[in-house]
């Protein structure tokens, strides 16, 4: 475990040398939450709102968390993975101790230590405001559940576009279409709108599929539409589609490595 | 007159060769023609589900029928789209100063920000967009039974000229600022998430938002003036003020562009 422990503090110190620049791309996801409050705030003013049942209070509160959620599993290494199979910088990797997959969950969480603990932080300030202008009341259970389903989410989300960016063995140009996918994933996991309120599709897509477990149901969580049953079934949903992204994810490593051809010396 | 004339045709020209050889460039890597037009579609995606929203709504808003705001959406979807047109300059900018690349751009004999801001034309990513766009705001004009008159088609064209003229400008200030710092990604976030403040009509937010956007940073005045203007909406204080402020955020921007240049010391230098 001692390389990826260095590796961790690697991706720490990465992260931490841009402070500002880091700080202005958090202030940017204030814009797009700014929006939609206003937007939900006038619709539902106008009474025209269609919500797939949620009151106003938690649309508020899931438009506020889904912003920081999705910030939080956010990824974003996919590209220099997609990279090193293009250009031959997977060779380094290939030679040394280290598994290449661990090696970059090592350092994504280690890249994304620094901003969670202060995207929690802000988290915190969002549900203190929430429960004072709003009057929602958050039982600890659920904070606690909204916390452990983070963890889940991180994970999914990890595999999930560790195996998007594995097709890179067999897609040279697949880096432009990151945007894309990164994009169709960002609407299908609920980080935009909660999926619910496009009608039955929207909560298939939700509970069938495994975007929705790495933002929606973390949010429901706290926004406390979900039973305790349903919280129960989302947990075994999260790791079961982690589990089954990570063995995808072994697959495509193993087969990629077959056909990969080192460039350079 | 007669001077201005001449440097404006071949100014034009030379456009147009950018043009062609930028087409010929795309037409070479065709996948990567076709990625760019799937990125697009991909942003375009999270546009039109707030279009929608409002359409299922349904409602009027503040003064606004669902669908003017359809049009003010599907201007913002038009605009969004020419700029992408010539977005890989913008993101090429901050590159191309700190690996020294610039030099060469500063020894040809035209104008540096003309070439480094247009030598590159994206062919492949306005085609959704655009389109889109045009969708858009021609059933929403249509269903909102505004007239479709010479003067107000006209009047609307200028302004979302107006609209893509002040994007340019107002969008290049922060590629700018990789003159003086290392990493601009943030500032870069900053004002893409300012500009995606046009994902919805300006009539939804508070009014000092309003007034922020359309007089402090005139980014309202890119997407919501040309549909206002169609419907009568606009004052003749502010038919001027969505003229004027392009050409007022164009002289800042050239202000900055300039010591931005007296700033540059080249990679190697």
């Amino acid at each position: 475990m001692k390389p990826y422990g260095y590796v961790f503090g690697m991706g720490l110190q990465k992260a931490l040398a841009y402070r500002a620049d880091f700080l202005l791309t958090l202030a940017s996801c204030i814009f797009p939450i700014l929006m939609q409050v206003c937007l939900w705030t006038a619709l539902y003013a106008a009474g025209a709102a269609d919500t797939g049942g949620y009151t106003y209070e938690q649309m508020i509160l899931y438009t506020l968390l889904a912003g920081i959620t999705a910030r939080i599993v956010a990824t974003g290494f996919e590209n220099d993975v997609a990279q090193d199979i293009k250009d031959g910088g997977l060779n380094k990797y290939l030679v040394k101790p280290v598994d290449y997959g661990g090696y970059y969950f090592a350092q994504f969480l280690g890249g994304k230590a620094g901003p969670i603990a202060f995207l929690l932080a802000v988290t915190t300030a969002v549900l203190a405001g929430a429960a004072a202008v709003l009057g929602t009341a958050f039982s600890p259970l659920r904070l606690g559940l909204y916390a452990l389903s983070l963890a889940g989410a991180t994970v999914l989300n990890f595999v999930l576009f560790y195996a998007i960016a594995l097709l890179g063995f067999w897609l040279t140009e697949i880096r432009q279409l990151f945007g894309t996918i990164a994009i169709v994933i960002l609407v299908a996991s609920g980080g935009v709108f909660p999926l619910d309120i496009f009608g039955p599709v929207g909560r298939w897509m939700a509970a069938a599929l495994p975007f929705g477990y790495t933002t929606q149901f973390c949010v429901n969580i706290v926004t406390g539409r979900l039973a305790p049953g349903q919280i129960a079934l989302g947990f075994a949903a999260q790791w079961l589609w982690a589990g089954a992204f990570a063995a995808l994810c072994a697959v495509l490593w193993r087969q990629g490595a077959k056909r990969y051809t080192a460039v350079g010396g | 007159m007669k001077h201005l004339a001449k440097r404006l045709r071949y100014y034009l020209g030379l456009l147009g060769l950018f043009a062609k050889y930028s087409l010929m460039e795309q037409m070479a890597y065709r996948i990567n023609f076709i990625a760019g037009i799937a990125v697009e579609c991909g942003y375009m995606l999270i546009k039109l589900m707030y279009a929608v929203l409002i359409l299922r709504a349904g409602a009027e808003i503040n003064g606004l029928t669902a669908h003017e705001m359809l049009m003010c959406i599907g201007t913002y979807i038009m605009v969004t789209g020419v700029y992408m047109g010539i977005y890989p300059n913008y993101w090429a900018l901050p590159l191309s100063v700190r690996d020294g690349s610039l030099d060469m751009q500063l020894t040809k004999p035209v104008n540096t920000q003309f070439l480094v801001t247009l030598r590159k034309l994206d062919f492949g990513m306005p085609i959704p967009d655009v389109a889109c766009g045009l969708a858009l705001i021609v059933y929403g004009w249509q269903r909102a039974g505004l007239p479709v008159t010479p003067g107000a088609v006209a009047g609307f064209a200028v302004y979302c000229l107006a609209g893509w003229f002040l994007t340019y400008c107002l969008f290049l200030i922060p590629e700018l600022l990789s003159f003086w710092f290392v990493s601009t990604n943030g500032v870069q976030a900053l004002s893409s998430a300012v500009f995606d403040f046009n994902n919805t009509p300006m009539n939804l937010y508070p009014k000092w938002v309003q007034r922020l956007g359309i007089l402090l940073l005139p980014v309202f005045l890119i997407t919501n003036f040309p549909t206002l203007y169609v419907m009568g909406a606009l004052s003749p204080a502010m038919q001027v003020w969505g003229l004027a402020a392009p050409l007022a955020v164009f002289g800042i921007q050239r202000a900055i562009w300039r010591r931005a240049m007296r700033q540059y010391t080249s990679a190697s230098g």
